[in-house]
């Protein structure tokens, strides 16, 4: 029985309307192997559990061996996996991850299908099928649980449907890479091969059919308003009262299916629950904060932006309004800074040095600079987090760092690695700004920070998540959270998570473990004006069994210790890997068909399945910037000769050599500082004569010497400021927005009241003179267009370029 | 063309192979678009959309291409002198077997599809240690004066020196050179000065 329809957004009638005017439904086989994927999920009591069903298929005359990069919810715990070929399932088996991988590549060389599913973050996995026939069909099947999230008495199940692409930085690594995927392995990212599947193109017929449903049982669970954020949902009511919702078929795989619901006041209360499972037992004990009014202390606020080129659109628009609405709430004894990170990090216009004082004043003043902070380059965030973090020391003051991104990068490891400790003394929260989140990273960021996370996956949830942020980044109702154990026996170092986190009203939180028995248990806290607070909690035994809820859990907690350098800890995760036959890195899940040889010789094409451009992001011209801005690679490689020249102080710049040049359509929008570009269609006159008015100044102000040299600077200023202004009205403004941003910094150089000294203008003098060379078109393997030879031509006659001789 | 077996193209040798496969299949072909040469982001981009794979080794930074590569650059032009668009031509390719391109490409070669050795225990290694990151904030580069000599185009020398050098002594300086400059147009570091490209 079919109850409600849930109206469809513009935007998935826009996603209709795209693929039936989309060219190529011709492709009856279609090449791709990944045929359909049904997710079929229970919900009962706050915990989920969900099958996912993978059909492979082999259109082709070659035996195949098909990989998949795919995600799962980053919380959930992989209990079980089977393979279903030739109508018979086989079991797949739990094993060391190098015995899984080498039983695996055995087994394909003798002729036998079979399969590997093998986890490379928390959230994304890699499954392989090999030796499927032609014409043949081979199903896995991966069965998982694990909690929903709760926020205030509102509950969340998602289920990511795709990898992003990721920004990966590092060098390359020489030598054979780990994996099939697109990106080469680098120092940052050593698996990067593994976790960049290929991207299809908008346009490209639905390859996979897919099926996703979620049943709610009401019997133990008072819930109301179940909605789905992103896709359309049919609900039906199921057998025993069930609340059934499936997902409209044809929806492609590019986002996050997130189904939500409210829960009543009395759903979620503190208390302490024990599951007895063997020799041990897991408890869960839910702590609901008190409301307790307290005085606000002074704070330190750092807030992250992501302006890297994936931002693009309404990310980018969502980012900004978070950051200004965090703003608007600190009040005049708190300070704040932002850094707007991509490939380099800045900070607002004027406040570089120190944190700003949140005054009216200097909010409003930082409002207006984020309204012109846009979306360009990668994603370096390493750097700027560290620095950020660096920053928060100050004892009597709440640390508090909120960080709005969409996650997408390669190397967390490498990030949490590198601020592991730092973060212990702050608390840092994420919000997910995306419809393909990398939750899994984000999540361990907020964990590692005792803080929480939030995915934001449209401008409307924005509004509902900022309308409770400001309460998580206030004051804590309790700190220094405690438990004293009365007799569960607590198991050493089983506690998940191992920050404990701060409490703050609304936000329950919940603390599993492992213990010897049902008992009490104490929680003790201090309130924030440092008053004792605790409460003794009897245990309730529970039916339901916690063990794998903890187990990955616990599992998640060693590989981030893992990952910030315990690596001691790896014979640990496996033997709690496989004494629960739950899923992590140093584990894997093998099947195999051994009652058949099928494929004598084992020789196999190794296909691997595209996935969807993600849903929401701007265009996959982006990619080009964003995914091979590594170092190294297309790093300009700008040889720049350095003379005097007419008398003391001048700079002569090679054009130099680079490869990487944008294509022409990418002019104006895609362009970015440092990269070069395309000329089609530029019209060289108006920018020609501020451009000569430039060459002028620039020939006048030589040589510098003492004396004069504020005003040639401020000369110069002006000179600059017609420049740029010229290039603007030529719509090819990211590049000369780095020019503006150095101009202004010039600007503020000048206005300075202390002398200026010689090498300081000179220093400034090169500064702006790269800057302008990175106006100059790269050199490519192609012929230079007309437009492209006058443009250089034209820059070279600026005095800057000119001093080249040999 | 395809005794090559245990070498490699770089991008610039791969077109080369490639134009030369496809004018061997189309006399007089002139279409501007199959002409064009392809830049390395190109090259990168298409392989993120699974149309041509990453590229077999490296040298330094070259970028080195074997026999599969000029499959699949072939038949990208091939379908690209057709009119096709990129969204067509990768449903055309992505996912096909080295069998269907060599029948798409329709070139003669000897590739096989033999599968790539793998990093072993890649999930055990650590990643680089990170450096601080670059911020745009006001940091002036150190100024350094340098004497510049520039031997190519696009080769320039820089001397730490006080002394600008005199005409004969840069002419001793550009002969001395000479042996590098063959190296690095041997090696296509930069462009030949007797018109290796097309």
């Amino acid at each position: 029985m079919i109850n409600t329809v849930e109206p469809m957004g513009q935007q998935e009638l826009d996603s209709i309307q795209a693929s039936e005017t989309a060219p190529g439904l011709k492709t009856a086989r279609g090449n791709l192997p990944l045929k359909a994927m049904d997710v079929d999920a229970g919900i009962t009591s706050l915990l989920a559990q969900t099958k996912v069903r993978q059909t492979f298929v082999n259109n082709h005359d070659d035996p195949i061996e098909a990989t998949y990069i795919f995600p799962l919810p980053d919380r959930a715990a992989v209990t079980s996996f089977k393979m279903k070929a030739a109508d018979r399932v086989i079991d797949g088996q739990i094993k060391e991850r190098g015995e899984a991988r080498r039983d695996y590549e055995e087994a394909l060389r003798t002729g036998h299908r079979a399969s590997l599913a093998e986890e490379d973050r928390p959230d994304v996995f890699t499954m392989q099928v090999g030796n499927i026939m032609p014409g043949e069909q081979v199903e896995v099947e991966l069965e998982l649980n694990g909690p929903l999230s709760i926020n205030s008495n509102e509950a969340t199940y998602r289920f990511p449907l795709v990898v992003a692409p990721r920004y990966i930085p590092g060098e390359r690594i020489l030598g054979p890479s780990a994996g099939d995927g697109v990106v080469e392995d680098t120092k940052a990212v050593p698996d990067a091969s593994r976790i960049t599947p290929p991207v299809l193109l908008p346009g490209h017929p639905n390859p996979v059919a897919l099926s996703l449903k979620v049943s709610i049982d009401p019997a133990g669970l008072k819930f109301q308003n179940v909605r789905s954020s992103l896709h359309t949902v049919l609900h039906e009511q199921g057998e025993d009262g069930c609340c059934v919702l499936n997902v409209e078929p044809g929806e492609r795989l590019n986002r996050d299916f997130i189904l939500r619901f409210d829960l009543s006041d009395d759903e979620i209360q503190t208390s302490l629950r024990v599951s007895e499972d063997g020799d041990e037992s897991t408890f869960l004990l839910t702590i609901v904060p008190p409301s307790i009014t307290t005085a606000p202390r002074p704070r330190d606020v750092v807030i992250m932006l992501d302006r890297s080129s994936s931002m693009s659109g309404w990310k980018m628009v969502a980012a900004r309004r978070a950051a200004g609405r965090m703003i608007d709430t600190l009040n005049d004894q708190d300070r704040f800074q932002v850094y707007a990170f991509d490939s380099q990090y800045e900070k607002p216009t004027g406040f570089e040095d120190d944190f700003i004082e949140a005054t009216d004043r200097n909010r409003f003043q930082v409002i207006e600079y984020l309204s012109q902070v846009d979306a360009r380059g990668g994603t370096e965030l390493a750097g700027p987090l560290l620095a950020a973090v660096s920053t928060l020391t100050e004892a009597e003051r709440d640390k508090v760092l909120v960080l709005a991104t969409d996650g997408q990068v390669g190397n967390e490891d490498q990030i949490l690695r590198s601020i592991e400790f730092q973060a212990k003394q702050i608390r840092i929260y994420t919000l997910g700004i995306d419809r393909a989140v990398n939750q899994g990273f984000l999540n361990r960021l907020a964990s590692v920070g005792g803080g929480s996370f939030e995915q934001v996956e449209s401008e409307d949830r924005l509004d509902e998540v900022m309308d409770s942020f400001h309460r998580r980044i206030g004051t804590p109702a309790l700190h220094s959270l405690e438990l004293v154990d009365e007799g569960l026996d607590l198991l050493e170092d089983t506690i998940v998570p191992r920050r404990l986190p701060d409490l703050f009203e609304g936000v329950p939180v919940s603390i599993m473990g492992r213990c010897k028995r049902a008992g009490t248990c104490r929680v003790a806290a201090r309130t924030a004006s440092n008053e004792q607070w605790g409460v003794s909690l009897d245990s309730i035994l529970t039916e339901t069994s916690l063990a794998t809820s903890w187990t990955r859990g616990h599992i998640r907690e060693l590989e981030d210790s893992h990952g910030a350098g315990r690596y001691e800890l790896e014979p640990e995760i496996v033997r709690v890997s496989l004494e629960h036959s739950v899923l992590s890195r140093f584990t894997a899940y093998v099947a195999i068909d051994t009652r058949e040889i099928v494929n004598e010789g084992g020789e196999v094409e190794k296909i691997i399945q595209p996935v969807e451009f993600p849903s929401g992001w701007e265009s996959p011209a982006e990619l080009r910037e964003k995914r091979y801005a590594n170092a190294g690679e297309t790093a300009r490689c700008c040889s720049m000769s350095i003379a005097p020249m007419a008398g003391k102080v001048g700079f002569a710049v090679d054009p130099g050599r680079y490869k990487a040049r944008v294509e022409s359509a990418d002019v104006g929008r895609h362009l970015r500082k440092g990269s070069s570009f395309g000329f089609a269609g530029l019209d060289l006159e108006p920018t020609s004569s501020a451009g000569k008015k430039l060459a002028e100044v620039w020939k006048e102000i030589l040589p510098i010497e003492e004396g004069d040299l504020r005003e040639k600077l401020a000369r110069l200023l002006d000179a600059l400021d017609d420049f740029v202004r010229a290039l603007d009205t030529q719509g090819i403004m990211p590049l000369p927005n780095i020019l503006e941003v150095r101009v202004r910094m010039l600007r503020e150089f000048v206005n300075r009241t202390e002398p200026i000294k010689i090498g300081q203008a000179s220093a400034w003098l090169q500064n702006i003179s790269l800057t302008l060379t990175g106006l100059l078109p790269g050199e490519t393997d192609s012929q230079p267009t007309e437009p492209e030879k006058n443009w250089w031509a034209w820059l070279k006659s600026i005095p800057f370029t000119l001093c080249d001789f040999g | 063309m395809s005794d090559r077996k245990d070498s490699f193209w770089t991008l610039a040798e791969l077109e080369e192979q490639a134009e030369a496969a496809l004018s061997d299949a189309y006399p007089g072909q002139q279409n501007r678009q199959i002409r064009e040469i392809p830049n390395l982001r190109t090259i990168r981009y298409y392989t993120t959309l699974g149309i041509i794979d990453r590229p077999a080794d490296w040298n330094g930074r070259t970028a080195l291409y074997g026999e599969k590569h000029l499959l699949q650059l072939v038949a990208i032009k091939k379908l690209q002198a057709r009119g096709k668009t990129l969204s067509e031509i990768q449903e055309e390719i992505a996912g096909i077997t080295t069998r269907e391109l060599r029948n798409l490409a329709d070139i003669p070669t000897q590739v096989s599809s033999t599968a790539k050795p793998r990093r072993r225990e890649f999930w055990r290694e650590a990643p680089a240690e990170v450096t601080p990151g670059a911020s745009s904030s006001p940091a002036l580069p150190p100024s350094q004066a340098l004497r510049a000599i520039t031997l190519a185009p696009g080769v320039t020398l820089l001397l730490a020196t006080e002394r600008t050098p005199g005409v004969n002594e840069s002419n001793d300086i550009h002969k001395a050179a000479e042996p590098l400059l063959n190296t690095l147009s041997n090696l296509n570091l930069i462009q030949s000065n007797n018109g290796g490209q097309t």
